[in-house]
């Protein structure tokens, strides 16, 4: 395949062939695969076969992602953008893939080895983490941010319980769905300006789903507690209670800020509230009735 | 830690007004701590804002004195509760 487009977050992002191999995406993708000739791409992906020799050896990162002691990826800063170097999961440094993003993030150049798949080698450009950095730069590119939560559609009503991971996420989605509402994800969503509103989208992950989205009128920042409690948070108590959930990488003014001013507009806008919750159906009984 | 020290450090945060408050987010190894966020009220942004290498206790105060239509001693009283807070959120 020659070229593939894919609508995330109404986000086209176009993957073009760069090398001999077919390019293959990871299973939760194939819902995203969009025909959209006609729509400019946000973002365009370039693939390779090879990793130049140059890009292999880096030196002082700007970033590094350590997960658990393992470091998953590390950012370098170029003169023309940014190079990042992914590595394996279960092999420590293991060159996963090189990868080269243009200064105005719209261009990426993605190097890797062909792996065996099926009767063919094939590449996986957007091979887990390297399909969410793409995404991240994307809503660091335009008017979006990357959060953890659970994203909810209830009869027209989006709302987004966020948290650190163990604060409940999973579970409140559960509830809502329990509760007849659609789940548009339970753990990571973009949300982006639409006019006068926000709209919070799902995004691939490891198994199928369809792409998904909802109109933003709630934020809650959740914890488990042993009743049901909920507060409404202004200002900086709003931003605070967000910004610790988003996905970013913080290593320049800019992106933080980038951050922060779209989460100051969106509190303008969207309420925000500290939720507590027993894991019951209550709360979402509760919640709808507060509405 | 003195107020010159202080006034260096302020480079390791990115800040946002909100309102009259001022979100502060630390920078370790130039990476931000976004869960490590700090908000300053009304006279503490002023501080923060007016706060440079070339300050002193009793300049901050008296300009404190006057923004805000407080007794000096208030002002500096003032002072002295932010220049706590500030360190104990720059050693944190």
């Amino acid at each position: 395949m020659v070229s593939i487009r894919l609508s995330i977050a109404d986000f086209v992002i176009h993957l073009i062939n760069g090398s001999d191999y077919p390019i293959k995406l990871e299973d939760g993708y194939s819902s995203f695969v969009v025909d959209e000739s006609a729509v400019k791409p946000s973002v365009q992906v370039i693939t390779h076969s090879e990793i130049p020799a140059s890009l292999k050896e880096l030196s002082n990162p700007i970033y590094s992602a350590v997960f658990e002691g393992n470091c998953l990826w590390e950012i370098f800063a170029a003169d023309d953008g940014l190079l990042f170097h992914v590595y394996s999961s279960t092999e420590p440094y293991q060159l996963q893939q090189v990868a080269k993003l243009n200064a105005s993030l719209t261009v990426w150049n993605i190097y890797s080895a062909p792996v065996q798949n099926e009767a063919e080698k094939s590449l996986f450009p957007l091979l887990y983490p390297m399909g969410p950095l793409v995404m991240y730069y994307l809503t660091a590119k335009y008017d979006a941010i990357m959060i953890h939560g659970s994203g909810i559609a209830d009869d027209g009503k989006g709302r987004i319980f966020t948290g650190v991971s163990g604060q409940g996420k999973t579970t409140m989605a559960k509830l809502w769905f329990d509760a007849g509402a659609e789940v548009l994800n339970d753990d990571r969503l973009i949300v982006r300006k639409d006019g006068n509103d926000y709209i919070v989208h799902n995004t691939p992950m490891f198994y199928v789903d369809q792409p998904r989205k909802s109109k933003l009128d709630a934020i809650y920042s959740i914890y488990h507690s042993a009743e049901n409690r909920l507060t409404r948070l202004e200002g900086a108590e709003a931003i605070s209670a967000i910004s610790p959930n988003l996905i970013q990488h913080g290593y320049s003014s800019e992106l933080i800020n980038h951050h922060l001013n779209f989460v100051s507009e969106i509190i303008e806008q969207v309420p925000v509230f500290k939720l507590g919750f027993l894991p019951d159906k209550r709360v979402t009984q509760e919640l709808r009735g507060y509405d | 830690m003195d107020l010159n020290q202080i006034a260096k450090n302020k480079q390791n945060f990115a800040a946002k007004r909100v309102g009259g408050d001022l979100v502060l987010v630390p920078m370790k190894d130039n990476v931000a701590e976004m869960n490590a966020m700090f908000t300053l009220n009304e006279v503490g942004s002023f501080v923060w804002d007016n706060l440079n290498e070339e300050s002193t206790r009793e300049l901050l105060s008296v300009a404190i004195a006057e923004e805000f239509e407080v007794d000096h001693a208030i002002a500096k009283t003032d002072l002295e509760e932010f220049l706590v807070q500030i360190q104990d959120m720059m050693n944190g």
